[in-house]
């Protein structure tokens, strides 16, 4: 009777709870009408898809009704009857306990409910003082170390005000639930079939802080949410929760992006990802909370920081130094001798000290055990420990632009053009992610092409062609080495796929190939340079070559919004007659870009000639 | 009035003392696993650089201990000292950071024990060969006896 009773009023507080309304929302619009497990809160809190039949969350023990899964009305009954329970239980294990962020929309709702605050301590210990700290989602660069990462992670963080506080804060991960080491080809194979069960897990920022910035080397973006004191307690109620929630991993569309977004909707008036997308990347929710509004009405990000990798800290801070103390630097690496060190003021040594513990922590961790390293390491910190307790000024970090403003990671490409052996063509070209050499905006590495599956199907008259298809291809210089010994910095590549050659007189031809490439570059102002030495195996083309050996020399230019790359090779064939080794020249450019779209004007030549220009579509 | 708040304020400290005498008591290294903690040569646990792998659960092995008195505060600070010496140890020796200032939080001790724990790691650890976590252990020892002493 006393459940009937408040269901009755609340049918007519939910009227008063309304989502606000705005040009995105219209799939959160809540009438008088409606019951409270048919709002969007609830069916939100429960994960259940958008219409409404079944939640994403699989495990039976997220739900108090038996067949809570698929009936939200079930579920909202057996909550609100746990809920008001006399049974006493051990505080901890009280569905108000387990369900924090139901009792608050249930006590919103204007049902008599024990607030979670009072009687959950865990969940208190968890979150710790909500009033100082605030929310983030980081965002983890990308790293092309593990396949699994090529896209930037994602994580939702408590954070503290202050950094010591911040390093001992809650942070929730999501991912697959993969053996211990597991062939990689097993988990890319399992993760894209549904292979792995996968959960949220918590564990204490710093623990995060080392994996991503102290040995993976990437960058770190917090994004804070501009949440008001109830969105806060609302959506750190919901992370709780997530807990004990369990999933099937898709690799593609339900990974850490798609679910850590499905959390933060609860405070949102948006969806931030749609449950049909093919391909959900971390990049897409940081884009879309850009443009999110809170239910407060508020844009949902207060403020972006960035936190270099100690990477990134140790080359920015030694390109910052004076003349006087790279030279001290370069000349303790070359002799261990510390005299020019010490010769310099206070000031510039503790600088010097700072940027040769991060050097040697970098090359520990990207060379391994160095007995030589180690010794200078101690050598080192012998000498820093006898001086003053004193951290050095560094000036302002090096502004990068935001991963966000980058475009968006699926591309679709009209290109119109004309090829003199061939004739007039008309291509499509469709990548399901990420970005190439002429790529612009932020969270992407720089000067650098990541790509899976990326296809292009020409029609000409001689009938329609699958022109290219690159079931992988990474392409990256690094220019921003300090040329110090262990740092220089390289140019490499890997492509493996299917390619139409239709500039040599080799064509028909469309070999399957693999091909790798070393190299070294470097940076002036706008331009960037670097040679590399590829090779390559395929299946034999029209003149029977089976390897190929391949230098060439690539130069970047990015100026005033247009970004343009010339690459030029000399692919040198075993069997080949002298006319077939002819230097194969590439030149393409990016203009008119936005997160949405560009202009590609590109031309090619070796035997033959092709022009071609094409429209880009980001989404 | 004042009676009850002093006897029930006892009566509190009386149920947790031997919690506490347990805890001190607890070597988390031998107990909870964390000395069995494996680490790549350069000293990164693998625990830590598997995170993507395997979400990050703490690998916490208890031999001897019950699960639960390895959940401890003394034993989240040992873990993290463990976890993050190479921060804690390149901190130490310039006398600042964001890691040495999170050890001394989670050991509710006061910055002013920073100069003592610097200059007894100076006369034992650093510079030592021995192992990522025995110097780890080291720096727990001292620094917990620092901050009682301050």
């Amino acid at each position: 009777m006393k459940i009937k009773r408040n269901l009755f009023f609340a049918i007519l507080l939910s009227s008063a709870l309304q989502w606000p309304t705005s040009a995105h929302a219209n799939t959160h619009a809540v009438t008088s009408s409606l019951h409270p497990w048919q709002t969007n809160m609830w069916q939100r809190l429960l994960h259940y898809t958008v219409d409404g039949t079944t939640s994403e969350i699989e495990n039976s023990s997220f739900f108090l009704a038996s067949n809570g899964r698929y009936d939200p009305k079930a579920e909202f009954d057996a909550t609100l009857e746990a809920f008001q329970s006399s049974e006493q239980t051990e505080p901890d294990s009280h569905p108000i306990c387990r369900f924090p962020a139901r009792a608050i929309y249930l006590q919103q709702l204007g049902f008599s409910i024990a607030s979670p605050e009072s009687r959950c301590q865990a969940f208190n210990q968890w979150h710790g003082e909500l009033q100082d700290n605030v929310l983030s989602l980081v965002y983890a660069d990308g790293y092309l170390g593990n396949p699994a990462s090529f896209y930037g992670h994602l994580l939702f963080k408590i954070t503290a005000p202050n950094a010591a506080h911040d390093l001992l804060t809650n942070s929730l991960n999501f991912g697959a639930r993969v053996p211990d080491k597991e062939n990689p080809v097993v988990y890319i194979l399992k993760g894209l079939i549904g292979g792995y069960g996968a959960t949220y897990s918590s564990n204490h920022y710093y623990r995060y802080n080392l994996n991503y910035s102290e040995v993976e080397m990437r960058d770190l973006w917090q994004y804070q949410l501009n949440l008001n004191v109830e969105e806060k307690a609302l959506l750190v109620a919901h992370a709780w929760e997530m807990l004990s929630t369990q999933y099937t991993y898709y690799f593609t569309n339900r990974n850490c992006a798609y679910h850590i977004a499905r959390l933060l909707e609860v405070v949102l008036q948006e969806r931030l990802v749609d449950e049909k997308d093919p391909f959900v990347l971390p990049i897409s929710v940081f884009t879309a909370l850009s443009m999110a509004k809170t239910q407060s009405g508020q844009p949902a990000i207060a403020q972006i920081t960035r936190k270099p990798s100690r990477q990134a800290r140790f080359r920015e801070h030694f390109s910052t130094l004076p003349l006087s103390s790279k030279k001290a630097i370069e000349d303790y690496l070359a002799t261990s001798d510390m005299q020019s060190i010490h010769a310099l003021d206070f000031n510039e040594s503790i600088q010097v000290f700072d940027v040769l513990f991060d050097y040697i922590e970098f090359r520990l961790i990207m060379e391994g055990d160095d007995a030589q390293l180690l010794q200078m390491k101690k050598t080192l910190q012998q000498s820093r420990i006898t001086l003053r307790i004193a951290s050095p000024a560094w000036p302002t970090p090096e502004q990068k632009a935001p991963p966000h403003t980058g475009h968006k990671p699926t591309l679709l490409r009209t290109q119109l053009g004309s090829n003199n052996l061939e004739g007039e063509f008309l291509q499509v070209d469709f990548r399901p992610a990420y970005y190439d050499l002429l790529s612009q905006g932020g969270g992407i590495l720089k000067n650098s092409a990541l790509s899976m599956l990326e296809t292009a199907w020409r029609i000409d008259q001689h009938g329609s062609h699958l022109q290219k298809i690159d079931v992988l291809n990474i392409e990256t210089t690094d220019t921003t080495a300090s040329g110090l010994p262990g740092d220089q910095g390289i140019a490499w590549k890997l492509r493996i796929g299917k390619q139409r050659d239709t500039l040599t007189n080799l064509t028909p031809s469309n070999e399957f190939f693999a091909e790798s490439g070393i190299g070294v570059g470097a940076e002036w102002s706008n331009i960037t340079v670097y040679s590399m030495l590829t090779g390559r195996i395929q299946t034999p083309d029209a003149a029977e070559s089976r390897f190929l050996l391949i230098p060439s020399v690539t130069v970047l230019v990015n100026w005033a919004g247009v970004k343009s790359v010339c690459q030029f090779s000399y692919p040198l064939r075993w069997q080949a007659m002298a006319y077939q080794r002819a230097l194969k020249s590439q030149c393409g450019l990016s203009a008119f870009a936005s997160q949405t779209m560009d202009v590609r004007l590109s031309i090619a030549h070796q035997v033959h000639t092709e022009l071609s220009l094409g429209l880009s579509w980001y989404f | 009035m004042k009676k009850i708040i002093i006897t029930t304020a006892l009566l509190a400290l009386s149920a947790l003392a031997p919690a506490q005498a347990q805890e001190k008591k607890l070597n988390a290294w031998q107990h909870c696993g964390i000395g069995a903690m494996i680490f790549t040569d350069n000293g990164v646990a693998a625990a830590i650089s598997n995170i993507i792998w395997d979400l990050g659960t703490t690998a916490v092995t208890s031999a001897s201990a019950s699960e639960e008195s390895c959940k401890g505060n003394r034993v989240v600070t040992a873990r993290f000292v463990t976890e993050t010496y190479n921060e804690l140890e390149n901190e130490i020796v310039s006398g600042e950071g964001a890691h040495l200032s999170a050890m001394l939080t989670l050991m509710q001790c006061d910055v002013a024990a920073t100069p003592v724990i610097r200059a007894q790691m100076a006369e034992t650890v650093v510079g030592s060969d021995a192992s990522h976590v025995v110097k780890a252990e080291q720096l727990f020892t001292i620094a917990e006896a620092a901050c009682s002493a301050s």
